[in-house]
Formats: C-alpha cells, structure tokens, sequence
C-alpha cells in the first residue's frame, strides 16, 4: 500500500506544536528549489545559503500566522525574493570573492571533451547573461524558468498585475537574446568564423 | 535567434547549476535546526474584525451612548451640579431620609461673606 506524504498545511500543523521532523520534512521537500532560486537572484550561492535558511526559519517562527488555507511554495518564494531583495539593495558594491573566481578557473568545461566542454560553455554564458539581466527581471526568469510557475502564480508571488509579469519577461526575455547573441559573435570573431 | 530556442537555452543552464551536495544540505538542516533553538514559534495573530462584526460593535457604541442620556442619571446629575450656585454635600442614610447639607459661601463680596 502506498503511503501518501503528509501535506504541507499538515506539516505546518505539526512546526506550531514544535514537532521540529516537520520542519525537516518541508526543508527535504523544498530546500533546492528555494535555494536555487535565490542563486539565480542573488548570483551568491554563500548569500543563497543564508537566504534559504532564513526561508525556513521563518516558517518555523511565523507557523501560527501561515495560512494553511493557501498553497506554502507561492509563500516561500515570496519570502525569498523579499530577502533577496533586501540583500541585493543592501550591497553597495559587489566584491567578486576569490573563491568564485577559483571557481571559475576550475570549471569542468576546462577539462571536458569538446561538445561537453561546448554545452557547459553555453551554459556558462546563459548563466552570465542572466545575471546581467536587472533584479526584476530576474526574480521573473528564476520564478518561470526555474520554479515553472505560470505567469499568474508570479504574479500573485510578486504581488503585481500579471501584465507586468509578462512585460518583465517578454524584456528579460529580448535581453537575453541580444546578450547571447552578441556572444555568439564575439565567440565567432574570436574563432576566425566570422565573415 | 527562435523564441523556443531562447527557453530551451534557459532552462537548460538553470535547472544544471547549481549542484547541492548531499553533506551540503545535511549541514545547512543542521544549522537550521540549530537555529530553531534560538528562537521560539510566535502565537497567532488575533483574527481582525469581520465588517459585520466592526459596524456591529460600532452600533452597540452608539446605543450605549444615547442610553446613557436616556437611562443613566449620572450624566444628568453631574450635568445638573454644575448649574447650582453653591457646592453640595449630603450625608445620606441609606434612604432613611436623613441628610444633611451643607451650603457654602461660594465667593466674598468686599471680604463680608455674602
């Protein structure tokens, strides 16, 4: 027989009685999704730890004051892009750590074979025409492309009209483009592709 | 460069990167749970007043004002010593009756009590 996984609003429950296994079971349930969105906002994954962690420390804190009524995903994202943003225009500068630029330097597509070594590479400049996209447009990118939300349910997240979910996209949308674009050029320049 | 392209391209390098390591997400439920002993589950919120129960209260306010002009004589008589000329004082007998006032000058006229 299958056992079927308590819901979220029952979970939730269990947190106001202090049933701290409860609070575990939604961090398994939910953790990577909040985590990665906050990366895509924040472009920090040390930031998005922290960010993640407070997601769920809310949660545990605010459990008699979640409606239980309402789905908890839309909640937390909400959540999270309000800390993220909190974050982002807190920062006066950003630093680039050493750590990332290591990164950076060891990344896998160094040491792959080529069309693997391609693939990550394209990868890496979508990755980085994202994070040159303005705050708004990328909360919108992470929230579509990463969570799958709809257009309404961004909406309702951000707590806008969904007009302006479709108009931050469709822009986010045209600037990428032109970003990657303009990659591909360079990168066929650079390659003597160029006619 | 095809709209379809543009989504698949996103989705594609959001959805790779980045990788949560099993000892990664152990230690942040550790520090999680660690902080949840700093800190302790707020009480709810008291629920805010329906409309119905606002213009409710609002209108049993209002009745109890006017009833107390109607029923309540303590308005009246606090109303009404103020127009006496002089300040009272009366000592009751428990509605046997007795009662004593006291009537004072409330002012001097060329220092003669009036």
């Amino acid at each position: 027989m299958l056992e079927t996984e308590p819901s979220d609003a029952h979970l939730i429950e269990r947190i106001r009685e202090n049933d701290l296994s409860a609070l575990g079971s939604l961090f398994d349930r939910y953790y990577a999704q909040v985590f990665r969105s906050a990366v895509v906002i924040t472009q920090d994954a040390a930031v998005a730890e922290d960010i993640a962690q407070e997601c769920f420390l809310k949660i545990h804190r605010y459990a008699n004051r979640i409606d239980t009524s309402l789905p908890l995903l839309p909640w937390l994202y909400r959540v999270t892009v309000n800390l993220s943003y909190t974050w982002i225009t807190r920062q006066k500068r950003r630093r680039v750590s050493l750590e990332a630029i290591i990164d950076r330097l060891i990344s896998p597509y160094w040491l792959a074979p080529d069309h693997i070594a391609e693939h990550l590479e394209t990868q890496e400049r979508v990755r980085q025409a994202i994070n040159e996209l303005s705050f708004n447009q990328r909360v919108v990118i992470a929230l579509h492309y990463l969570s799958d939300l709809s257009l309404e349910e961004i909406a309702e997240v951000l707590d806008c009209p969904v007009g302006t979910v479709k108009s931050r996209l469709f822009y986010a949308r045209e600037n990428l483009r032109g970003r990657l674009e303009s990659f591909n050029w360079q990168s066929e320049v650079a390659h003597g592709y160029a006619r | 460069m095809p709209d379809n392209d543009i989504d698949e391209l996103i989705r594609d390098a959001l959805r790779t990167r980045p990788v949560i390591a099993t000892h990664q997400k152990r230690a942040a439920y550790a520090r999680l749970v660690r902080a949840t002993h700093q800190q302790s589950v707020l009480p709810p919120l008291a629920a805010p007043a329906s409309r119905w129960n606002r213009i409710k209260a609002q209108g049993e306010a209002l009745g109890r004002w006017i009833g107390s002009f109607m029923a309540d004589e303590a308005n009246y008589e606090r109303a009404r010593r103020h127009r006496l000329a002089y300040p009272t004082w009366s000592s009751g007998y428990g509605g046997s009756g007795l009662a004593v006032q006291i009537f004072e000058p409330r002012g001097y006229s060329l220092g003669v009590p009036v």
